[in-house]
């Protein structure tokens, strides 16, 4: 399954919740990347979230889309990194792309972070 | 020339009338003045002597003055609240003539900035909606050409009600372009932001080779100072006696001559001083505090700078989350990407500015510009070079 980010959701991913705009992070986890994710986990197949087409993307959307299935417990991290490629041709949106990957590797559950 | 330029300087041409006393209105108590709402210009008696803003309406070449200013502006607005007074007083009518309380003469500055205009516009509508009024000019035929044409060109008179919307939101002057100020609540307009930004950079660079990737990060960056806003400017607990506004002001101009791109973020919100002092910190942050605060401060607000720049160094969060509030470090971060440019954070009685080599600089005054105000200079060609003032 590809999710062209521009295309099924916005040019302007921006913001973390609700408040800070409808194009926010949480919105896109849970309406668009959960359901997706689990569709892949059910037909063992993978996720393809294609981020070429957009505009901005703070890193509090990036965190909050993408971390934020670890942090709150819908996903382990190998099962993110299983499920989940992120697509990027274009040079200057790899820096994008890269903090996805960061983002998914240093996140910690809420547990963990209490724990810790 | 637009319909409405022409109308408003129709407005500053004089009208039939009374005729105008010779002494400078700055020197006189009671004195007479032309007021205008959007409707006929009238004729008034303004019962006070004049605010006179500083003579250069720029946060970083005369900030003690203009911080100042700002606060006075604000102190009276708000004493003007507090007491319902009301903003023009067609009851009284000596001679004839309705009353206002007092008033900012701008005959006497010469010179305004992007953000200064931006703060002004925003305490304006402050206090149009504050009394349900719109908030008239006074002698508008005397205010200082440069200083009025930088404020229709960033729709101050729109925002604060005297004219209606206008469909153009970018205007040029000379070797100006501005994107009239959006107001916001929250990142939807980015995209009208986004349009804004591309028509400046085409002014700038006819040829269109302004990377997409520039736009890019300074939408990005933008995306972060509206999320911080969003997140941390408005506060439950913060709900002063004068109401704010809660949203927040963007802005741009591009000036082709100097090859530059300046954006503005504004809100009125609690301010990063008031903010960064009750977040949880790691520990660099409080060895860096420890060290650079002053114990005893010899005037309000001196540490502010200092917070300030803690927050663009370290970034922090009032949640006391870890995975939040990195968001002046994402915005430093992202104008470093951009390559050659300046950032400057404004917020209360400090400021914080980053230069185009990684330098910081910080400092504060004793007056508060009465919320925070991020402020991007982008260079546009390498060769150009971003002043420090």
């Amino acid at each position: 399954m590809i999710i062209d980010v521009a295309k099924d959701f916005s040019r302007y991913p921006a913001g973390r919740v609700p408040e800070d705009g409808d194009n926010n992070g949480t919105r896109f986890r849970e309406h668009i990347l959960v359901p997706a994710l689990k569709d892949a986990q059910r037909n063992h197949t993978t996720v393809v979230v294609d981020i070429d087409g957009v505009r901005s993307f703070g890193s509090s959307f990036l965190e909050e889309a993408f971390a934020g299935l670890i942090r709150l417990g819908k996903f382990n991290r190998n099962d993110v990194k299983k499920l989940l490629e992120v697509r990027c041709t274009k040079p200057h949106l790899f820096i994008f792309r890269d903090a996805i990957t960061s983002y998914i590797n240093a996140a910690k559950t809420d547990e963990q972070l209490l724990a810790h | 020339m637009h319909r409405a330029a022409n109308q408003l300087k129709r407005k500053r041409g004089g009208q039939s009338g009374p005729r105008r006393m010779k002494v400078p209105s700055s020197q006189r108590q009671m004195h007479r003045v032309q007021i205008w709402q959007g409707g006929d210009p009238e004729w008034a008696f303004a019962l006070r002597k004049p605010d006179l803003p500083p003579e250069k309406l720029c946060l970083t070449e005369q900030p003690d003055a203009c911080f100042r200013f700002f606060e006075t502006l604000r102190s009276a607005s708000s004493a003007a609240f507090k007491k319902k007074q009301i903003l023009i007083d067609r009851n009284a009518r000596p001679n004839g003539f309705a009353t206002i309380p007092g008033y900012v003469d701008f005959s006497y500055p010469s010179f305004i900035s992007t953000a200064a205009a931006v703060i002004l516009a925003s305490e304006f509508e402050r206090l149009s909606k504050a009394h349900g009024e719109v908030t008239p000019t006074v002698d508008l035929d005397r205010w200082n050409p440069d200083v009025f044409r930088k404020l229709y060109q960033i729709g101050f008179f729109e925002i604060v009600g005297i004219t209606p919307k206008r469909h153009d939101v970018v205007i040029d002057e000379g070797d100006t372009r501005t994107m009239q100020i959006i107001g916001t609540k929250n990142a939807n307009d980015l995209e009208q932001v986004d349009n804004g930004i591309q028509n400046l950079c085409n002014f700038v660079n006819p040829d269109g080779e302004i990377p997409d990737d520039l736009i890019i990060n300074l939408l990005t960056g933008l995306a972060e100072a509206i999320a911080n806003v969003t997140g941390h400017a408005y506060p439950n607990w913060f709900n002063p006696e004068y109401p704010h506004i809660n949203q927040l002001w963007i802005a741009a101009t591009a000036d082709r001559a100097r090859k530059t791109l300046t954006v503005v973020v504004y809100d009125q919100g609690v301010t990063i001083p008031v903010t960064y002092p009750r977040m949880k910190r790691r520990d660099k942050v409080m060895t860096f505090l420890a060290r650079a605060l002053r114990g005893t401060p010899e005037f309000d607000f001196q540490n502010d700078g200092t917070y300030i720049r803690a927050a663009m160094r370290y970034g922090g969060s009032r949640t006391d989350q870890r995975h939040r509030g990195k968001g002046l470090p994402q915005i430093v971060e992202v104008v470093s990407r951009s390559g050659r440019g300046k950032l400057s954070v404004f917020s209360r009685g400090g400021w914080c500015i980053r230069n185009s080599d990684g330098r910081l600089r910080s400092g504060a005054v004793s007056s508060s510009i009465g919320g925070t105000l991020v402020e991007w200079v982008l260079e546009l060609s390498p060769a150009s070079v971003v002043a420090d003032q």
